[in-house]
């Protein structure tokens, strides 16, 4: 199923900024290792959340569709989650990660997990994770999780 | 001009009697509409009436499948005709969501927003307060990795000492 997508996941990277990106994420890989790298884009996705808050939500299902509101609006694909009753599980398809390289996927996707933990402490997840559930070979669905994570 | 009024033009203009017509094409666009979404088949035509608020005029089509005999037998009776015109991504039911997911997911990439007015499946929603308080309270860390034998905890912690993964093996 990813590689009949790929083509429609394609079509949703601007133009206009994937040479940008792709330079971009190349330069910064040079610079900064790998967790540097996640650390600088968890930031960048917290400022994302703060500067884009969530309405409010009690319940799970809203929080799917105010998600969903953010990240279509924006097209940045489709979140679903998932109560597993010892973490919730969120994974994220369709982000448009591959505009920084295919190689960026081991950083990139912090964006995600620093704007889920903006999101949802801001909801009240305060002493909670959002963690990536191992690393990821293709950004068509990149799961990650929340809960009591170990400090 | 109204479709009663055609068809008593018609019987006054060749003689019978109007009220003796039978109007088959609803009929047929009924069999139409459930061959081509087949949750329709199971609605229950009684509970649309119960919950269609009065003097509310229902749409030509609900309204013949709602006065239609009920769908499971009709089905039985006559076979589904296909419209050759129908695209291929007509909406499925709800039985068989599960094997239509990947179509699904792609129109929830791919399409607009939902509306904010949209109301949550209630079975679904789980009250984020509780979510949260039952996964603070958990008696072993959540999210602590579980590594298998052979790989080491992945990454660095973040600067506030979060992990960043679970599971994997370390990335350089």
């Amino acid at each position: 199923m990813t590689s009949a997508i790929d083509p429609l996941l394609d079509q949703h990277v601007s133009p206009q900024w994937r040479g940008l990106l792709g330079a971009l994420a190349a330069e910064f890989e040079d610079q900064l290792g790998h967790d540097e790298l996640r650390q600088l884009m968890a930031r960048v996705g917290a400022r994302f959340a703060a500067a884009h808050p969530l309405r409010a939500c009690e319940s799970t299902t809203e929080l799917a569709a105010a998600l969903n509101s953010q990240w279509c609006a924006i097209q940045w694909g489709h979140v679903e989650l998932v109560d597993e009753r010892d973490c919730l599980r969120i994974t994220h398809y369709g982000a448009p990660l591959r505009a920084f390289g295919r190689d960026a996927l081991a950083w990139a996707p912090a964006f995600l997990q620093g704007s889920y933990q903006g999101w949802l402490t801001s909801m009240g997840a305060t002493d909670l994770d959002v963690v990536q559930a191992g690393p990821v070979d293709d950004d068509f669905a990149i799961e990650f999780r929340l809960g009591r994570g170990a400090r | 001009m109204t479709r009663s009024r055609d068809i008593e033009s018609l019987f006054a203009r060749f003689g019978g009697n109007a009220g003796d017509y039978q109007e088959v094409r609803a009929e047929a666009e009924a069999d139409d509409a459930r061959a081509r979404w087949p949750l329709l088949g199971v609605l229950d035509p009684l509970e649309q009436r119960r919950v269609a608020p009065p003097g509310e005029a229902p749409a030509s089509r609900a309204h013949t499948l709602a006065t239609s005999p009920r769908p499971g037998a009709r089905m039985a009776a006559e076979p589904a005709r296909v419209d050759e015109s129908v695209p291929a991504h007509a909406p499925v039911a709800a039985s068989s969501v599960k094997a239509a997911q990947p179509g699904l997911l792609l129109k929830k990439l791919f399409s607009a927003p939902p509306e904010p007015a949209a109301e949550p499946a209630p079975e679904k929603a789980v009250p984020l307060e509780r979510l949260f308080d039952r996964l603070r309270g958990g008696g072993r860390a959540t999210v602590a990795p579980d590594v298998a034998p052979g790989h080491e905890y992945v990454g660095q912690p973040t600067e506030d000492g979060r992990p960043w993964f679970i599971g994997g093996g370390r990335r350089s």
